[in-house]
Parts: C-alpha cells; sequence; structure tokens
C-alpha cells in the first residue's frame, strides 16, 4: 500500500461491511466535535452527524479522492446545517448516540454570555465563527468551505464581531 | 491584549467547550437489510398462506398460518425476553424481511376471548381455524415499518402490526393485523396482560440439569398434566433463585416448588411441559447467595434502588445484584439503566458493548454493569464498592465531644455551608459512651445524591458483642434541626435513609 493510504477508507470502499461499520464510527468521533461547535453542544449535533453518515454510506462508492473522505464528510455536513430544513425531510439509516458530559464547561459569567450570544446568531453566521475561529481557517479557506466571496465572509465576520460587542456591552 | 484579541480568544473557548461537550456512545448503522429480505421472501413464498383479513380505510387487515420465520432476531433488538411468551416475541423479532425497522416491540399474554373483546372492530380478523375463546394467545405488538410479504406481492409499509400466537406452542403466528393509523397498535395499550398461576408441587427428581418430575398439589392439574408431570426450563425460563439451569439452583427431590407453563407449550422431544417460571417456595439446600442478591425481573430503577440499600448495609465493600431483564430488550434496559446512572450524576466512565462503568466522584463509589451470562442475555450485575472520600470534597474536620456533650458548631455551619453550595463535604465527631468508649462518627453530606452516616461501634466495649459494627446510612436528603433546650445550636437530620442493621426511615449527625 502507498504511504499515506488508508487501510480502512481502502477497506470500506472494497465492499467490506466491517470496513464501512468501523469507518463511519470513526467518522462519528470526528465529526461530532465539529456538530457540537455548530449547534452549541445540542443533541442536533447527533442528528447532523447521524445525517452526514447516511450520506457518507449512501455514496462511498462514489468517491474518487479517499484522503478527501473526512473533508467531504465534514463538508455534508457543514450544507447539513446551513439548511437544516431541508434535509429534515431525509429518513436517516445511520443514528447517532452520544451522551451530554456532565457538568459546566463555562463557568465565566462573561463567557455564558457570549456562549448566549453565539447560540442567538443564524445558522451562517455560527457556521463563519466556527469555521473561523475553531476550525483554525483563514478566511479565504472559511469563504470557500461556506461557498460565498471572500469579501461578503471578510464584511459579515466584521459584521457579527460588532454585533457580539454590543450584545456584550462593549464598544461597538 | 486588546479588546479585540480578547473577545475572540474568547469566542474560540467557547467553541472549544461547545465541541467538546458531546461525547459519542454507539454509532447505528441499519442491518444489510438487502440479504434478509432475499431470505426471508423465499421462505413465506414456500409456505402456505392463508390470506383472511380485509383492506379498511387507512389501514389493512391481514391474517396467516403457518409462517415460519428467520431464526436469529436483529443484533440491535436481540435478547432480553423472559418468561411465557418470550419466544413468540423472539420469533417475531427473527422476521427480517417482515419487519425493516423495528421502534418497538411488546409482548402481552391473554386469551382469545380478551383479544376478541379488547380488539378494535375495524381491525378484528379470524384465522381459518379461530381458537377457542379460552386459548391463552402471546400477542405481540411492534411499532416501525413493517412490509406484509404475501409470496411474490409486498404489501405495506405498516406502522404497526399485530402478530398472534398461542402461548407456548412454537411453531406458528395464527394471525397478524397491520395498520397505517399511527406508530402504534390503536388498542395495544388497553388490552389486559395475564400472567400464568403459578402451580405449586413438590420435586420429585432431576433427570437432567433443566428437566425435572414434579408432583403437582392439585389433583385437577395432576389429572390434566399427569402426576408426576415432566417439566423442562429453557432460555426463556424466569429461574428463582437466579441460576442458569435447574440443578444449578441446587434444588433437591422433597423442596417444594411453584412452577408455571403452558397447556400447550410441549417440548416435542421430551415430551415435558415447557417452563415459564420455576421458583423455590421452600429449600433447605439452597445455593449459599453470600453477596448476590437475585431481584427477579426488576425494572432498572427499583434494580439500582435495591442494589443501594444492600450496598450500604456496612457489612461489605463489594456486592453483586442480579436484576432480570423481563419482557424489555437487554439493549432498552441496558439504556434505561445508563439514563438514570447520567441523571443520578454518576459520571460514565466507561462503555463499550453491553458493559457498563459508572462512577460517584463525591461518594467514591463505582459500579460496574454487565450482563450476565455472557449468553444469556438476561442478567445484570452490578458491583459497588464503597472508596475512600474524594479529595475534591470540602474536610470539615474532626473533633470530639466534649464532657458536656457539645463539639464545635462551626464545624457543622462548614458542612451545611458548603452541601447548599453544591459541594460534597465530611465532618468526623467522636462521641463517647458513658464509659469513655470512643463511638466516632462521620457524615458524608453529598448534594444531589445519597448523603451517608456511619457509627464505629467496634470500641463500645460494654456493649452487647452483636452490636458492635460499624453501621452506615445513606439517606436522600439533610437538613438542619434546632436543638430544642438551645435554639442557638443545630445537629443533622438525615431522612429517606436505607442500611444500617435494620430497617430506618430517619437518622440524626451526631
Amino acid at each position: 500500500m502507498a504511504p499515506g493510504r488508508d487501510a480502512l477508507v481502502e477497506a470500506a470502499l472494497s465492499g467490506n461491511p466491517d470496513a464501512v461499520t468501523k469507518l463511519l464510527e470513526r467518522l462519528a468521533g470526528e465529526l461530532l466535535p465539529f456538530a457540537g461547535a455548530l449547534t452549541a453542544g445540542s443533541a442536533e449535533a447527533d442528528v447532523l452527524v447521524g445525517d452526514t453518515l447516511s450520506r457518507v454510506q449512501e455514496r462511498l462508492g462514489q468517491l474518487q479522492d479517499p484522503a478527501a473522505l473526512s473533508a467531504w464528510a465534514r463538508k455534508i455536513l457543514l450544507r447539513r446545517f446551513l439548511d437544516h430544513r431541508r434535509w429534515q425531510l431525509r429518513r436517516r439509516e445511520v443514528r447517532l448516540e452520544s451522551v451530554a458530559l456532565a457538568g459546566a464547561p463555562i463557568t465565566s459569567p462573561d463567557l455564558i454570555d457570549l456562549r448566549t450570544a453565539l447560540t442567538a446568531l443564524d445558522r451562517k453566521d455560527r457556521a463563519l465563527i466556527v469555521l473561523h475561529y475553531w476550525r483554525g481557517m483563514t478566511l479565504d479557506e472559511t469563504a470557500a468551505e461556506m461557498a460565498v466571496p471572500v469579501g461578503t465572509a471578510r464584511s459579515r465576520l466584521a459584521r457579527i464581531l460588532a454585533k457580539l460587542r454590543r450584545t456584550l456591552g462593549g464598544e461597538s | 491584549m486588546n479588546r479585540g484579541d480578547k473577545l475572540e480568544g474568547q469566542i474560540r473557548a467557547v467553541l472549544a467547550a461547545d465541541a467538546g461537550t458531546r461525547r459519542l456512545v454507539a454509532v447505528r448503522t441499519p442491518p444489510a437489510v438487502s440479504a434478509r429480505l432475499v431470505r426471508s421472501a423465499l421462505t413465506l413464498g414456500t409456505a402456505a398462506l392463508v390470506i383472511v383479513g380485509a383492506l379498511a380505510i387507512g389501514s389493512s387487515v391481514r391474517a396467516l398460518r403457518s409462517s415460519p420465520v428467520a431464526s436469529e432476531p436483529q443484533a440491535a433488538t436481540q435478547g432480553a425476553a423472559v418468561g411465557v411468551c418470550a419466544a413468540a416475541r423472539q420469533r417475531v423479532l427473527g422476521m427480517f424481511g417482515v419487519i425493516t425497522r423495528l421502534d418497538r416491540i411488546e409482548v402481552k399474554r391473554m386469551t382469545a376471548q380478551d383479544l376478541d373483546a379488547g380488539r378494535d372492530p375495524l381491525f378484528k380478523s379470524r384465522p381459518a381455524t379461530p381458537p377457542a375463546s379460552d386459548t391463552v394467545l402471546c400477542v405481540v405488538a411492534v411499532g416501525g415499518e413493517i412490509r406484509q410479504t404475501m409470496g411474490l406481492i409486498a404489501t405495506g409499509p405498516f406502522s404497526w402490526s399485530l402478530f398472534v400466537s398461542t402461548a407456548g406452542a412454537d411453531d406458528s403466528i395464527i394471525s397478524t393485523s397491520s395498520g397505517q393509523n399511527g406508530t402504534w397498535p390503536p388498542y395495544f395499550d388497553a388490552l389486559p396482560n395475564r400472567q400464568p398461576n403459578p402451580y405449586p408441587g413438590t420435586v420429585v427428581e432431576a433427570v437432567g440439569p433443566d428437566i425435572f418430575r414434579l408432583r403437582l398439589e392439585s389433583a385437577m392439574l395432576s389429572a390434566e398434566f399427569g402426576n408426576p408431570v415432566l417439566l423442562r426450563a429453557n432460555r426463556y425460563t424466569e429461574i428463582v433463585p437466579t441460576a442458569p439451569t435447574i440443578t444449578a439452583t441446587g434444588v433437591k427431590p422433597g423442596d417444594r416448588v411453584e412452577v408455571s407453563f403452558e397447556r400447550e407449550g410441549r417440548d416435542s422431544s421430551s415430551g415435558a411441559y415447557v417452563l415459564s417460571t420455576f421458583r423455590i417456595v421452600t429449600s433447605v439446600s439452597l445455593m449459599p447467595l453470600s453477596n448476590v442478591v437475585p431481584l427477579g425481573f426488576a425494572l432498572p430503577v427499583a434494580c439500582l434502588v435495591n442494589s443501594y440499600v444492600r450496598a450500604t448495609d456496612g457489612a461489605s465493600a463489594t456486592w453483586t445484584f442480579t436484576c432480570r431483564a423481563g419482557v424489555m430488550t437487554r439493549e432498552a434496559w441496558r439504556e434505561q439503566l445508563r439514563a438514570i446512572q447520567l441523571q443520578t450524576g454518576w459520571r460514565e466512565i466507561e462503555s463499550q458493548g453491553t458493559l457498563l462503568q459508572f462512577a460517584k466522584d463525591d461518594f467514591g463509589l463505582t459500579m460496574t454493569i454487565q450482563p450476565e451470562p455472557p449468553d444469556g442475555a438476561f442478567a445484570v450485575t452490578q458491583r459497588l464498592r464503597l472508596g475512600e472520600f474524594p479529595p475534591s470534597a470540602v474536610d470539615c474536620g474532626r473533633a470530639r465531644v466534649d464532657a458536656s456533650g457539645r463539639y464545635d458548631q462551626a464545624l457543622l455551619d462548614c458542612v451545611w455551608s458548603s452541601y447548599v453550595g453544591g459541594r460534597a463535604a465530611r465532618l468526623e465527631i467522636i462521641m463517647t459512651t458513658q464509659e469513655g468508649d470512643p463511638i466516632p462518627t462521620s457524615l458524608y453530606a453529598v448534594p444531589g445524591s445519597l448523603s451517608e452516616v456511619t457509627r464505629d461501634l467496634t470500641a463500645d466495649r460494654f456493649a452487647n458483642a452483636v452490636n458492635r459494627i460499624v453501621t452506615r446510612y445513606a439517606c436522600v436528603t439533610l437538613a438542619p434541626r434546632l436543638w430544642a433546650t438551645d435554639p442557638s445550636r443545630y445537629s443533622f437530620e438525615l431522612t429517606d435513609c436505607v442500611g444500617g442493621p435494620g430497617p430506618k426511615a430517619t437518622t440524626s449527625f451526631p
């Protein structure tokens, strides 16, 4: 096998059902934090990941570049998050179970307020914030991921930050 | 750091917290349905199907006879039913080609008359040869996606179905009703679930590990079933005390037992009646059940409550509890247990396959829930270990009661302020007997969980030997109670307690 090739992906692509299951489990582990960041840790994260894995399983045979699997799955998840109503009509084949971890990870009043303000953002704004600040993507990469012009992403980010500062009582 | 940097740093912190809020437990992938559909279609296609139902508005009714089904259930819903009608339920679970999605399954035992009276007239259908009104039936209700396959003609899908078979008989489903209105048979919940009557008798001899002869006490039953009657346990038999086989219970000839079985339920090879339940009533030769508490068909919450009761008696650090999942699937039972544990503040350590491990950090407990025996799929064992109090709790100190019977009230203030502030706290006060012997009394106050009072009476030289023990009470509530003689002082009153040498609803500290 060539260096860098993923044996599990190869086995799944060859139709090995155990490999497909393991691959979906691995992807679930990768996608769940992303879904958690997008959905503020709500149970919708499970639905999003389940939807995404259903799609991945359905289209796995069409994957051209095995190395692009994670990025492809992440894009599917992002699309589903941004256009959730459309995808709600689909029946999920893969279901995910996760648990909310006990304890409040955020205890500072400032962060609690910020979390509330971030939760109130619309989905496109939340996705932009997550891609840029949590995924660490540049604005160019973020814009490409969201299929919007870079200028749009930049102006939208500035508007979101200004809105957050206003909401939190800081300078505008 | 400027304001922009600070806000961006805070955004990263919040998103990182949100990203780590959920932890993956399981990914449920669909079964490889296509292969099963083919197998089932072939099986059903060669069966002699008799359709006696009729289409109705918004629903369809079908009845069929002699529909053999696949032998193994879907993995996601496997096992767990015990006792009468469990086999019927299991057969329905194995209908892969018919049930393409299973959301819910329940089974009830009733007479044909019960079913006839309780069934919605819209869905009434009768098999070609209706059973006598006193025939005992197993009625299995399924919600999900059901595709009734009649030879090469596929109908449905339906959102619910009712599969009826004769209780104890293991060869056929005598009628099926299905509908598309709602997600559950609209009349099923109102149908009765009649439990079999236990028949008392005396064990005559063991013929094999799971087969024995019994002399029934009722002359009428003896006349009908034989005297003695040959009985056999199978994988669905509820055995009390819990054991893998009848002989493993330690039952001996002469022991008095209660059994239940169905008239129609006979083992084809031995001719024995197949037991739904087997329970030892009196025996001088029971297996030693040291630290093992069989709890029968306890619901998950009852199992946990009972385990707490036993675990806090102070006599042992480790206890094993055996609960049975009853008519629930093992998976559903396990998930309910897990949900209860998480709701009551247990931290999940491990969730691999069927094994569950939890910790109660502020209480120093760990619990392992593991189905046993591995292939039986019915018993769940829990082990609780009483450990050291964790350093995260507030240590309010240790004090000795003075000659006037007083102690430092500030120590109780420390406990109470921690408790109401949501933190666990511990305090030890050493009381003294009139003779001056120490009675260390400790309190573990745990908000949101059981608080514990332990009294070490072992150093009381003048107490009766049987009273020189360590008592431990685990209590749901803790509250200060003012002294009647000095309202400026208080002690703690703990209520809803379990444990100790005997039943006691309340205790106090110190």
